[in-house]
C-alpha cells in the first residue's frame, strides 16, 4: 500500500501549484513524475477506501484508469466538471474513441510504450468533451496492470485548453510584432530608457549607413543634424510621457551625407510602464525637396502671373474666382480677399447681359480660347480687350485696357478725318522732311498723286524757276532752325501752274526731344497773291502819276513860269523903255524867245504825258537790237564823221526781244546824242555800244570817253526833267528825262555810271520788270 | 544906290530882264550876271578870303532853278561864311517859281534876306533900294 499512499500526496501539491502559478503547470510535470511519496512516519498511516475514491472524486484533474486496450475501468468523478461526462458514461468506453484523429496515433504510440516501459506521458492531444468540443490534454499514464489493487492504466489527466491557446495566442503575436518590426518597409528601432539603440531593422543601414553593430548602443542624438537636436530630444521627452506623434528632423548618415527624415516615435510600455521608444523613420529627403520644389514653384508661378501687368484672373467651373492677380484687384479697386471664391456673376450681376457673359460660356462649353473687346461700365467705364482661355479648372480671363488707345484712336480717325477734308493741303514729312502723308487738299490743289509724292521733299517737289531764291533758303533754314514758321512761297502744280502757297510748317518731337516730323499746312493764295500784284502794279503806277504830277508841278513852276515870268518882265520893260533905246529891241526879240521856249515847254509836257500813256497800251512786237543800234548809228553818221568819233559795237543778232522799237530807237538816240554833246574837247570820243544776256533779258550798254560827270553832284537829279549839269552846253534837260521815262514804259531799269574827264556808261537792263 | 549887285541865273534873257529893270531904277552902280552859279560863288569866295581885290556884293539876286549849282546848292557853298557875310551881302532869291514849298524853304534859311518872283517889281525894287 506504499505506493498507494504516496500519489495522494502528490496530487495535492500538484493541485496547490497549479492554482498558485498555472503558467508553470507544464514545467512542474516532469517534476512531478520524479516526485517520491512524502515519507513521514508521523503520516504513515491509512485511511478508508471512500477517503481515496473522495479525494480522487474531487480533484481537477481527471483520474482514470484503461485496461491494456484502452478502455475505462475506472473514472474520477471530477471528469464531470472538466469533461462533462458521468464516469457512468464512459465505464466500458474505449478512451481512444474520444481522441482527434489527427493526435490518434501518436496517443496509441504512447500507450504501446507505456506497456513496455510501466511510465509514459502523452503528446498533448485533443479529446471530444461531452458538448462535442475539443479540449486539449495533458496526460500522463503509468502501468499499473501489475498492482493487483489496480490492475490497470492509470492515466492523470487535465485540461489544458486555456493554457494552449494562451501559448498560440503569444507565439502569434510575438511574430507578428517580428514582422512589423523587421520587414516593415521603413526603419524601425527601438531606444532603451537611455536614450541609445536598443534595437533596430535592416533598413538603417539604408537610411544612415550604419551598420546594425555599428549604431546598437549608440545614442540616438549622435545622428541628428546639429540644428535638428532639440527638436528631436524635445520628441522624446514628449513620448517619456507617453504621447506618440511624429516629427520631422534632419539626420547626418555615416558618410556624412544630410537626409531629411519624418520619424514616428511612441512609448513602448511594458508592465504600465515606459520602457523604452520606438520608432519608425522614413526618408523624406526627397519628398521635402520635391516639395520645396513644388512651394518654389507655385511662389514663381505666382509671381510671374502678379509680375503680369495685364490683370489676369482664373475662375473655376462654378465662375467662382479662383486666382485674381494684384494688378486685377487694383483694377477693379478690391482686395483680392474679398472676391476670391465669389462667383463673378454675382459679384457684378449687370454683366450677364454683356458679350463677355457669352464668350464665357463658349469658352467653358467648347473648350477653346476667344477673345473680343467689349465696351464695359463696370466696375467703372472703359474698353477692354479680354483673352478668355479654357482651362482644367475653368476659364482664365487677362485683359488689356484699351480706353486710352480706343480714345486716342478715335481722336486720329477724327483728326484725320479734319486732315482729309480740309481745304488746305496737309503735308507730314519724316524728320528728313520727307513726304509720309499727305491729304485730299494736297493732291487737290497740286496735281499730285499721294503715291507719286510719298518720300519726297516738298521743296524740291513744289518750288520751280520763279521761285524767289532767297524764300527758298530761308524756308531751309528754317526748317534747320526746328521751330514753327510760315512763309508765302511760290510753287507749282504738276500741270506748271504757278502756285502760290502759304505754308505753315510745324516740328513734332518726341517725348525725348528728338525731331520726328514737320507738319506743314499748306494754303492757296494764288488769288490773293494776284490781287496783291495788281494791288502793287496799281499803286506802282499811283506812285508813277504821284512822281509824275510831283514832276508837272515842278515844270509848272519852273519851266512853265520860268518863260511866263520873262515874258511878263519883258512886256514890262518894253513898255517902260523908249522904242529906240538899244535895249527895246533886245527886249523884243528876247520876248518873243520867251513865248517859244513856252510853246517848247507845253508841247514837251504833251510829248511825256502822251508818251506814258502809249507805253501802255502800245503793241508790243519782236525787235532785234542790233538793227535798231545800226538805224541810230545810220542817223549819226555825218556828225560823228564830222567830229571823228569812233563807235564799237558788239550786239548779237540774235538779241531780239519783245518791246516796243521807237522807244529803243528814241532811248539809243538820246544816249548816242549825249555822248556826242558832252564829248572832251580835249581827245577823240570813243563810244562803246553792246548787248548781253542776263536771267532776265538783255543788258544793253552804251559807253563814252567823254567828259563824264561828278556822279555825287548829279545822282539824285540827273533824269529829271529840264536838269542840265552842263551850263555851256546846249540843251534844255529833257533827254534823259526821256530816256528814263521810255525804259520805264518798256519794264526795263536804267543805271548809270560816270567819272569825270573819262566818260560815262549807261546800262539799260530790258526784258523783265526792273522798278 | 548899291555899289555893286550880282545877279545869279542860268536863263540869260532873266539877266537881261532883271539888269535892264535895275538899270531903268538906279539900283546898283554896277550890276553883274552870271550865268553859271559855280563862277559866282568862286568870285564871293575870293572876296572873302580876300584873295581877290573884289568888294562883296551888297546884294546878289539869286535864281533857284540850276542846272549843275542850284540855288539852294549855292546857300548851302555859303552857309559858312554866314557870318562874314552879315550886313556886307544880302541875298535875295529870285525865281520863277510858284512853288510855296520852295518860299518856306528859304524863310528858313538865315542867308536869304527875302524872297521874290519873277518878274521883278518896281515896287519890291523901291523898298529894296539903298537910303
Amino acid at each position: 500500500m506504499e505506493p498507494d499512499c504516496a500519489l495522494p500526496a502528490c496530487i495535492v501539491m500538484a493541485v496547490i501549484e497549479y492554482d498558485s502559478q498555472c503558467s508553470q503547470i507544464l514545467e512542474l510535470i516532469p517534476k512531478y513524475n520524479c516526485l517520491q511519496p512524502p515519507v513521514s512516519k508521523e503520516f504513515k498511516q491509512y485511511y478508508s477506501r471512500e477517503f481515496y475514491r473522495a479525494i480522487v472524486g474531487s480533484t481537477i484533474e481527471l483520474i482514470a484508469v484503461l485496461d491494456e486496450e484502452g478502455t475505462y475501468t475506472f473514472v474520477g468523478d471530477s471528469v464531470v466538471a472538466s469533461l462533462g461526462y458521468t464516469p457512468e458514461e464512459l465505464l466500458g468506453v474505449s478512451a481512444l474513441s474520444f481522441i482527434h484523429p489527427e493526435d490518434l496515433p501518436s496517443v496509441k504510440n504512447a500507450l504501446e510504450e507505456l506497456l513496455k516501459f510501466n511510465t509514459a506521458s502523452f503528446p498533448l492531444f485533443r479529446f471530444k468533451a461531452k458538448q462535442g468540443d475539443w479540449r486539449w490534454i495533458e496526460c500522463t499514464g503509468r502501468n499499473m496492470l501489475h498492482n493487483d489493487h489496480v490492475r490497470g492504466i492509470m492515466v492523470t489527466s487535465r485540461d489544458v485548453t486555456e493554457a494552449i491557446q494562451l501559448a498560440y495566442d503569444k507565439d502569434y503575436h510575438q511574430a507578428y510584432y517580428k514582422s512589423l518590426f523587421f520587414e516593415h518597409p521603413d526603419t524601425v528601432f527601438t531606444l532603451d530608457i537611455n536614450g541609445a539603440f536598443q534595437q533596430v531593422n535592416k533598413h538603417i543601414q539604408t537610411l544612415t549607413a550604419y551598420s546594425k553593430s555599428d549604431i546598437l548602443g549608440l545614442p540616438y542624438t549622435a545622428l541628428l543634424h546639429p540644428d535638428h537636436v532639440k527638436i528631436a530630444t524635445d520628441a522624446i521627452s514628449k513620448v517619456w510621457t507617453g504621447e506618440a506623434h511624429t516629427v520631422e528632423v534632419r539626420i547626418v548618415t555615416k558618410l556624412g551625407d544630410i537626409k531629411n527624415i519624418s520619424v514616428s516615435v511612441m512609448p513602448v510600455y511594458f508592465r504600465g510602464e515606459v520602457q523604452g521608444v520606438q520608432g519608425i523613420a522614413k526618408d523624406i529627403t526627397e519628398a521635402v525637396q520635391a516639395q520645396k520644389l513644388i512651394r518654389q514653384q507655385a511662389q514663381q508661378l505666382n509671381s510671374i502671373l502678379d509680375s503680369i501687368t495685364e490683370p489676369f484672373y482664373a475662375l473655376d467651373h462654378e465662375w467662382r474666382f479662383s486666382f485674381a492677380s494684384t494688378s486685377f484687384a487694383s483694377f477693379i479697386k478690391m482686395d483680392r480677399s474679398q472676391i476670391t471664391g465669389r462667383v463673378i456673376w454675382e459679384l457684378w450681376p449687370e454683366l450677364k447681359s454683356s458679350k463677355f457673359y457669352g464668350v464665357c460660356q463658349q469658352v467653358a462649353e467648347q473648350q477653346t480660347a476667344a477673345y473680343l473687346e467689349e465696351a464695359f461700365t463696370t466696375p467703372y467705364p472703359g474698353y477692354l480687350h479680354i483673352s478668355i482661355y479654357p482651362t482644367p479648372d475653368g476659364v482664365a480671363v487677362h485683359f488689356i485696357d484699351v480706353t486710352e488707345q480706343k480714345n486716342i484712336q478715335r481722336e486720329i480717325e477724327k483728326l484725320s478725318l479734319v486732315a482729309s477734308k480740309t481745304v488746305n493741303g496737309v503735308i507730314i514729312m519724316d524728320a528728313e522732311r520727307k513726304i509720309e502723308w499727305v491729304n485730299d487738299g494736297f493732291c487737290r490743289i497740286t496735281g499730285y498723286d499721294r503715291e507719286e509724292v510719298l518720300g519726297q521733299i516738298p521743296s524740291d517737289l513744289l518750288q520751280g524757276p520763279g521761285t524767289d531764291p532767297k524764300v527758298a533758303q530761308r524756308i531751309v533754314s528754317k526748317y534747320n532752325s526746328r521751330k514753327p514758321f510760315s512763309e508765302e512761297v511760290l510753287n507749282y502744280r504738276k500741270s506748271g501752274e504757278i502756285l502760290w502757297f502759304y505754308i505753315d510748317v510745324t516740328p513734332i518731337f518726341d517725348q525725348e526731344g528728338n525731331l520726328k516730323n514737320f507738319i506743314a499746312i499748306q494754303t492757296d493764295v494764288t488769288e490773293k497773291k494776284e490781287a496783291e500784284g495788281k494791288l502793287l502794279k496799281l499803286a506802282d503806277d499811283l506812285y508813277k502819276h504821284n512822281l509824275d504830277l510831283q514832276q508837272f508841278t515842278y515844270i509848272i513852276s519852273h519851266n512853265l513860269r520860268a518863260p511866263v515870268a520873262n515874258a511878263l518882265g519883258l512886256i514890262q520893260l518894253v513898255n517902260k523903255l523908249p522904242k529906240e533905246s538899244a535895249n527895246f529891241d533886245v527886249a523884243k526879240n528876247k520876248l518873243q524867245a520867251s513865248i517859244q521856249q513856252l510853246d517848247t515847254v507845253v508841247k514837251d509836257i504833251n510829248k511825256i504825258l502822251s508818251l506814258r500813256e502809249s507805253g501802255r497800251v502800245t503793241q508790243r512786237e519782236t525787235v532785234c537790237l542790233a538793227r535798231v543800234c545800226q538805224e541810230v548809228l545810220g542817223q549819226f553818221e555825218d556828225e560823228f564823221l564830222k567830229a571823228n568819233v569812233a563807235v564799237h559795237v558788239a550786239i548779237a543778232p540774235d538779241h531780239c526781244l519783245l518791246s516796243i522799237k521807237a522807244y529803243l530807237h528814241s532811248i539809243l538816240y538820246n544816249l548816242l546824242s549825249n555822248s556826242l554833246k558832252y564829248k572832251a574837247e580835249d581827245r577823240q570820243l570813243e563810244i562803246w555800244v553792246q548787248t548781253e544776256r542776263d536771267k532776265r533779258g538783255y543788258v544793253l550798254t552804251v559807253r563814252d570817253s567823254g567828259s563824264g560827270m561828278d556822279m555825287q553832284l548829279v545822282q539824285k537829279q540827273l533824269f529829271q526833267l529840264y536838269k542840265r549839269f552842263h551850263p555851256n552846253t546846249f540843251g534844255k534837260g529833257i533827254g534823259l528825262f526821256m530816256v528814263k521815262t521810255q525804259v520805264q514804259a518798256l519794264g526795263g531799269k536804267i543805271d548809270v555810271e560816270s567819272t569825270l574827264n573819262q566818260g560815262t556808261t549807261f546800262k539799260i537792263y530790258l526784258g523783265a520788270k526792273h522798278v | 544906290m548899291y555899289k555893286k549887285v550880282f545877279i545869279v541865273d542860268d536863263d540869260e534873257v532873266s539877266i537881261f530882264l532883271t539888269e535892264a529893270i535895275l538899270e531903268a531904277e538906279s539900283f546898283a552902280n554896277e550890276c553883274k550876271g552870271f550865268l553859271d552859279a559855280k563862277i559866282a560863288l568862286q568870285n564871293l569866295m575870293d572876296s572873302v578870303h580876300g584873295s581877290s581885290t573884289e568888294a562883296l556884293p551888297e546884294v546878289i539876286f539869286l535864281d533857284l532853278n540850276m542846272p549843275f549849282l542850284s540855288g539852294w546848292d549855292f546857300l548851302e557853298a555859303l552857309s559858312p561864311y554866314e557870318q562874314a557875310l552879315r550886313g556886307r551881302c544880302r541875298i535875295y532869291i529870285l525865281t520863277s517859281s510858284v512853288d510855296e514849298q520852295e518860299q518856306k524853304r528859304a524863310a528858313h534859311s538865315k542867308l536869304v534876306a527875302g524872297f521874290l518872283q519873277k518878274p521883278l517889281e518896281d515896287e519890291w525894287l523901291l523898298q529894296l533900294q539903298k537910303n
